[in-house]
């Protein structure tokens, strides 16, 4: 991080932070399917290094249980509650509670640092054995 | 829980398949013949203890565990068209997709899967690897085929009678290369799915292909990235231009060795639920709803997920930035927070991508 950078630019790579953080809880949910649901659906993820696949369900738990709270909370509060940064947006400010929730925070901060040292090994681990016979075959 | 038997009833085609012969039984009397063979039972014998416990012989199999009535009576029953007709599009005999982007037939559950075959479109011809495929090529008479563009592709082996083929599956398929990216005059937009990978990332084909960390090592502001999107920081590079952490992590080059498409990314990352809105109905790709209609987000996990992890990604970011502005450059540089790397000459080293 450049720390000549402004304000904008720090919301830009937060942008980009977040889309990171989204596409990996997506990614370790895809990859906990089963191999029927995996068929089925018919596409395989990459597979995340066992820590960051615990914090990835630890977000995902979270963010349930604080979007209950904060739904909650501002449908008690109203339009005129003290958290009012999105206007009518609601997911905005369902955003800026859930954002306050330490349980949140603590798992999205050490999934982003487990994040950044993520080493993808893309080679493929189903059918990954080759026979030792040649093998060719018109289809 | 079930014993495992090895047989698994495909009821989209009205077959039975065999999990551990990686073969699909659709008579009663090739069935009943299999299941009395030899092979089979010391196939299935060496496949579970002896109270037919799945020992694992492989994670595609744990699911056949379909009973000798249950098979029986699926094959005992005559098909229905359309099973008929899924059947029929895994005969051999059957054109097969003669490019990459043509229609292919759905993986059959519990067969197993090369990840890494290299096939020919052209010859339709399935090798290992590209030595091998490149042997082949060379070889086979009187015809040569001349093709030498290859793709990496899935294929189940499926065993038929006294045949064996194989046969690409219809996921995780290779964007065609040769596909124009430009709509003719007059046309409208494509949709930015049906763009390659590649073009849909915006990444170069150095970033895909050439394995993007060393494309972003080079510096330089114009090596990569879409124009308009460089940040205006006179440490720019590569690195730090628009998609900062997703440039510096290997999306691009990971997504490419799944053969994911530019349609897969979106179907499997989309915010909105298909069929919610007018987002993309138009051409048929994986719509949703409208991005204006903030009731609609306000009611979407997937949304709130995302805003949730953009608000807490961002009090981080500030609260980070904050205490790097409070300490002195020259600790700074030591911390090397990102991308600082010693051998770039041009004094821009406090500048990256990374955190």
């Amino acid at each position: 991080m450049n720390v000549n950078l402004g304000d904008p630019a720090v919301e830009r790579y937060a942008h980009d932070a977040a889309l990171l953080l989204y596409v990996s809880v997506r990614v370790a949910a895809l990859a906990g399917r089963s191999d029927v649901e995996r068929l089925a659906d018919g596409r395989c993820v990459p597979t995340l290094v066992p820590d960051n696949v615990l914090l990835a369900g630890q977000v995902q738990t979270e963010i349930t249980k604080a979007v209950e709270d904060a739904t909650d909370e501002i449908e008690t509060s109203g339009r005129g509650g003290a958290r009012n940064r999105g206007g009518d947006d609601p997911s905005a400010r369902i955003g800026d509670f859930v954002d306050g929730q330490r349980l949140f925070l603590a798992p999205v901060s050490t999934l982003l640092h487990g994040l950044c040292h993520e080493e993808y090994d893309p080679r493929p681990t189903a059918g990954a054995s080759r026979p030792r016979r040649r093998w060719t075959s018109a289809w | 829980m079930r014993p495992f038997t090895g047989l698994f009833v495909r009821h989209a085609a009205g077959c039975v398949m065999c999990a551990l012969f990686d073969t699909a039984k659709v008579q009663q009397s090739a069935l009943r013949s299999h299941l009395l063979s030899r092979t089979h039972k010391v196939a299935r014998a060496a496949a579970s203890d002896g109270a037919v416990v799945l020992v694992a012989p492989s994670a595609r199999a744990v699911v056949a565990m379909a009973t000798k009535n249950e098979c029986k009576a699926v094959l005992r029953t005559a098909r229905t068209p359309a099973q008929a007709g899924t059947l029929s599009r895994y005969d051999g005999a059957t054109p097969c997709p003669s490019a990459p982007d043509a229609s292919h037939v759905e993986a059959l559950p519990c067969l197993s899967l090369r990840l890494d075959t290299v096939a020919c479109f052209s010859c339709r011809a399935a090798s290992p690897s590209a030595a091998e495929s490149g042997n082949v090529h060379e070889a086979r008479e009187p015809r040569r085929c001349t093709n030498r563009s290859w793709f990496t592709v899935p294929t189940q082996k499926l065993k038929q009678n006294n045949k064996t083929w194989f046969f690409p599956d219809a996921f995780v398929r290779t964007p065609s290369v040769i596909a124009s990216t430009e709509p003719p005059a007059g046309a409208p937009a494509p949709s930015s799915a049906t763009l390659p990978l590649r073009l849909f990332l915006g990444a170069t084909g150095a970033d895909v292909n050439g394995r993007g960390r060393g494309a972003n090592d080079s510096g330089g502001s114009s090596s990569s990235g879409r124009p308009g999107e460089q940040l205006t920081t006179s440490e720019a590079s590569s690195a730090s231009q628009s998609g900062a952490l997703l440039r510096t992590f290997p999306f691009a080059e990971t997504l490419s060795d799944l053969h994911w498409t530019a349609q897969a990314v979106v179907d499997n990352f989309v915010f909105f639920p298909p069929d919610a809105g007018r987002w993309g109905s138009d051409d048929g790709f994986g719509g949703g709803a409208a991005a204006s209609d903030v009731r609609a987000r306000g009611s979407n996990p997937q949304w709130l997920l995302f805003c949730a992890l953009q608000s807490a990604v961002g009090a981080l970011f500030q609260s980070a930035l904050k205490h790097l502005r409070g300490c002195d450059l020259m600790i700074v540089r030591r911390l090397a927070v990102g991308g600082y790397r010693p051998q770039h000459s041009d004094g821009g080293g406090a500048a990256g991508g990374g955190l």
